[in-house]
Formats: structure tokens, C-alpha cells, sequence
């Protein structure tokens, strides 16, 4: 990350190398997307009756709903409980996909740079009559 | 115009000019003026290139960049809420730093134009002068000098001279419309992703938000990838025509300088006074119908 290092810094270095370093970057993005796309994630509903299977994506691919669950639930009681294990689930994919980027931007070394370095030239040619 | 044949009109020749009237009178074999040519002083051609050069700037470039600012910091923020952080931030800066002033390069192009303009009509000047006004009125050893030098000398530096020219106006020209394309398409693109990355990264709370930003970032990063790219292919392009523009315009100063070098002085391309010497003038200048007399 040579390059992109240099242009944070206000620095010229070599375009050619920053745009193959920048498709690098998206690439390797777009692979963790895909990755965790083909993932599968549970979530369970309060009761611990009714647990839910998606995608990393968020599609349902299943339920699993307890036996007893049918005995002890009426209809309105299994629709909340059905509801809370679908929204546990993607709740946890938000939680997996927040800890898959937190690694892969530690993994990049990222150290976002101090505001915008061209700041002072733009003001610059803006101040000028 | 004419003059009395008792007061013969000064002819002007080439390579006496430094002093006198600036203007080159044209006389027939009775020493009447027939016309005068304008001949331009030494320093005009650099003050028409600076009055050009400094030709008013409409503003383009500043009113894009303060276009372009707002638009830049909405998409830096989303970018690096995106998980593409540093990267698409260099390639902001990258994209931006390459940004030009197109009407830089429209100045130069309408300079080596009207430089080119300059010299063609000096060239013709010359050419029509001699061929019109002296060749058929005069004859003898300064009228042939003279002739030869207009035919192999004179035009053919003018004509160097104005293809160098030419090849540098539209040089120049097409580095204006690449700059200017550049110049568009980023704002473009700007303008075109920063209302939706806003919009993504209010939303970039909620999973489905996040990955959209995500995505979205992505597409508009790539695009200004390939932009970017793109600009730095064809300044490539345009850096090896500059080069072979260099290696005419030292073609040029080798036909005006000793060894090409400007350090070892200039050729003697000026044209022998002794072709208007008051003691053979009568046998260097004889006119051409006076065997008819």
C-alpha cells in the first residue's frame, strides 16, 4: 500500500500502482462479501423455541421449531416467537459482517489519514480572485 | 503610392531591418514605391504570445473545484465508513490532483496558432513581394541573391517554422479536450455518487445498509479507478507525441543556431549587405527593362 500511503499524505506517487492497489482492496472486499454471503447464521428467539438459519445476506433459508413449542405456544405467541429468531439471526449477521470488516481493516493497517490533504490547495485556488 | 523618380524610394531588404521605418517599401525599376509591407518589430511576437498567454481565464476550473469540494468530502466520508478507507481516500486525492485547468492549454493552443498565423503571412509577404514587385522589375546579381534566398532559405525556415506550429496548436488542442473530458467525467461521477453514498452511509447502521455502502462504494471507487487510469494512459500518449514535437523543434534551432546550440551563437541567415552598397548598386540592381530603353 505504497501508493496509497503517498497520496494520503498529499505526496505524488504512481497512479498506475495505486489504481491496481485500490482493485486489490475492492477485490478483497468483494470476496469477504462473498464469503460471508455463503455463510449460515442462527438466531434464536427468546423462549429458545423457534430458531431461524440465514444467509450471510439475510435470506431465510429455515426454521426449527421445538416440539414443545407447539404444545406451549398458542398461534399469536409462535408468529412473536418466529419473528424474534428471524431478527436474532439477522441481527447476528450484523454482528458478523461488523466483525469481518473490523479484521479486514485491521489487516490493511488502516490509519485514516487527518482530514483531506489537498485542503490547502483547494482553499488556495478558492481564495484566488 | 509613388514617389518622384528624382526621389527614389529606400528599398528595404531583409536582413538590414534593425533601424529605419518598419515597414519594407516595394519599388519598381524607376524607384517608385509601388507599396510598403509591414514588417513587424523584433519583440512583437513575444508580446502577442504574452498578451495570449494571459488572455482571461472564464473561471472553468476554479468554479469546479468549489463544485467539486462539497461532493468530494461526502463521498470521502462514506468511503471510509465503507471498509475501503485509506485506499479510496488515495484514490480521491489521486483523482482530484490530476485535475487541470483545460483553459491552460486552450491559451497555448491559440498562441502557437496566432504565431502560426504570423509566419505564414510574413512568409507570403516575402514570397509575393519578391515575385510580384521585384523579380519582374529587376535583374542582376543582388536581384538573383535575393531570389535564391526567398526560394531555399526564407521559405524554407518559414515553413519549418509554421509546421512546428501547426503540429503544436493541435497538440495543444487535444491536450485541452482530454483535460477537459478528464475534468467532466470525475465531476460527473462525483456528482453522480455522493447523494446515494450519503444516503448509504446514513443507513450503514443496519446490516443491509452497510453491505449496500459497501457495494456502492465499490462500484464508485472502481469507476474513478478506471478514470483515473484511463488519464494517466493517455498522458502517457501524449508525452511521447511531446517527445517527437522536441526532437523537430531542435531540428529547427539546428537550422538557426551553430551545432543547434543557442550557447554557440546564431547562424548568419541575414541576407549580405552588400546587395544595397552605393558603389555597385547600378551593377547589382539593373532594371529589368532597360535593355528595352
Amino acid at each position: 500500500m505504497r501508493n496509497t500511503a503517498a497520496f494520503n499524505e498529499g505526496r505524488e506517487g504512481d497512479v498506475a500502482g495505486l489504481v491496481r492497489e485500490v482493485q486489490g482492496r475492492v477485490g478483497a472486499l468483494a470476496d469477504l462479501l462473498h464469503t460471508l454471503s455463503e455463510e449460515v447464521i442462527e438466531g434464536t428467539d427468546a423462549t429458545g423455541a423457534v430458531t431461524a438459519r440465514v444467509t450471510g445476506a439475510g435470506h431465510l433459508l429455515g426454521l426449527s421449531i421445538d416440539p414443545r413449542a407447539m404444545r406451549d405456544l398458542d398461534h399469536v405467541a409462535m408468529s412473536a416467537a418466529i419473528q424474534g429468531a428471524i431478527g436474532a439471526a439477522r441481527g447476528a449477521t450484523g454482528e458478523r459482517l461488523t466483525k469481518a470488516m473490523e479484521e479486514f481493516t485491521a489487516d490493511f493497517g488502516d490509519a485514516p489519514p487527518s482530514g483531506d490533504p489537498l485542503a490547502p490547495y483547494v482553499q488556495a485556488l478558492l481564495r484566488e480572485e | 503610392m509613388s514617389t518622384p523618380p528624382s526621389e527614389p524610394g529606400t528599398l528595404f531588404v531583409p536582413g538590414r531591418p534593425a533601424s529605419g521605418p518598419k515597414e519594407l517599401y516595394i519599388t519598381d525599376s524607376s524607384g517608385n514605391v509601388q507599396r510598403a509591407v509591414s514588417v513587424a518589430p523584433a519583440g512583437s511576437a513575444d508580446t502577442a504570445a504574452a498578451s495570449a498567454a494571459t488572455r482571461t481565464d472564464p473561471g472553468f476550473f476554479r468554479s469546479l473545484v468549489k463544485a467539486l469540494n462539497p461532493l468530494r468530502q461526502q463521498t470521502r466520508t462514506a468511503s471510509a465508513m465503507s471498509g475501503l478507507g485509506i485506499a479510496a481516500l488515495a484514490l480521491d486525492v489521486a483523482a482530484t490532483l490530476n485535475l487541470g485547468n483545460p483553459f491552460l492549454f486552450y491559451d497555448r493552443r491559440e498562441v502557437w496558432k496566432e504565431m502560426g498565423g504570423r509566419l505564414e503571412s510574413g512568409r507570403s509577404d516575402i514570397w509575393f513581394s519578391y515575385f510580384q514587385d521585384v523579380s519582374p522589375n529587376w535583374k542582376g546579381q543582388a536581384a538573383d541573391l535575393l531570389g535564391r534566398r526567398v526560394r531555399f532559405n526564407t521559405t524554407v525556415l518559414y515553413e519549418k517554422l509554421h509546421g512546428v506550429t501547426g503540429e503544436m496548436s493541435g497538440a495543444m488542442h487535444s491536450q485541452f479536450k482530454e483535460v477537459l473530458e478528464y475534468d467532466l467525467s470525475v465531476f460527473g461521477l462525483y456528482a453522480a455518487s455522493a447523494p446515494v453514498l450519503r444516503t448509504l452511509a446514513a443507513m450503514s447502521a443496519h446490516p443491509a445498509g452497510r453491505v449496500a455502502l459497501i457495494s456502492q462504494a465499490g462500484v464508485f471507487v472502481s469507476a474513478l479507478g478506471n478514470l483515473v487510469k484511463q488519464f494517466a494512459d493517455i498522458y502517457m500518449a501524449y508525452e511521447s507525441d511531446l517527445n517527437k514535437m522536441e526532437q523537430k523543434l531542435n531540428d529547427v534551432r539546428a537550422a538557426f543556431y551553430h551545432q543547434g546550440d543557442p550557447a554557440r551563437g546564431r547562424r548568419d541567415l541575414t541576407l549580405t549587405p552588400a546587395v544595397a552598397e552605393r558603389a555597385n548598386i547600378h551593377d547589382y540592381w539593373q532594371p529589368a527593362n532597360r535593355d528595352l530603353r
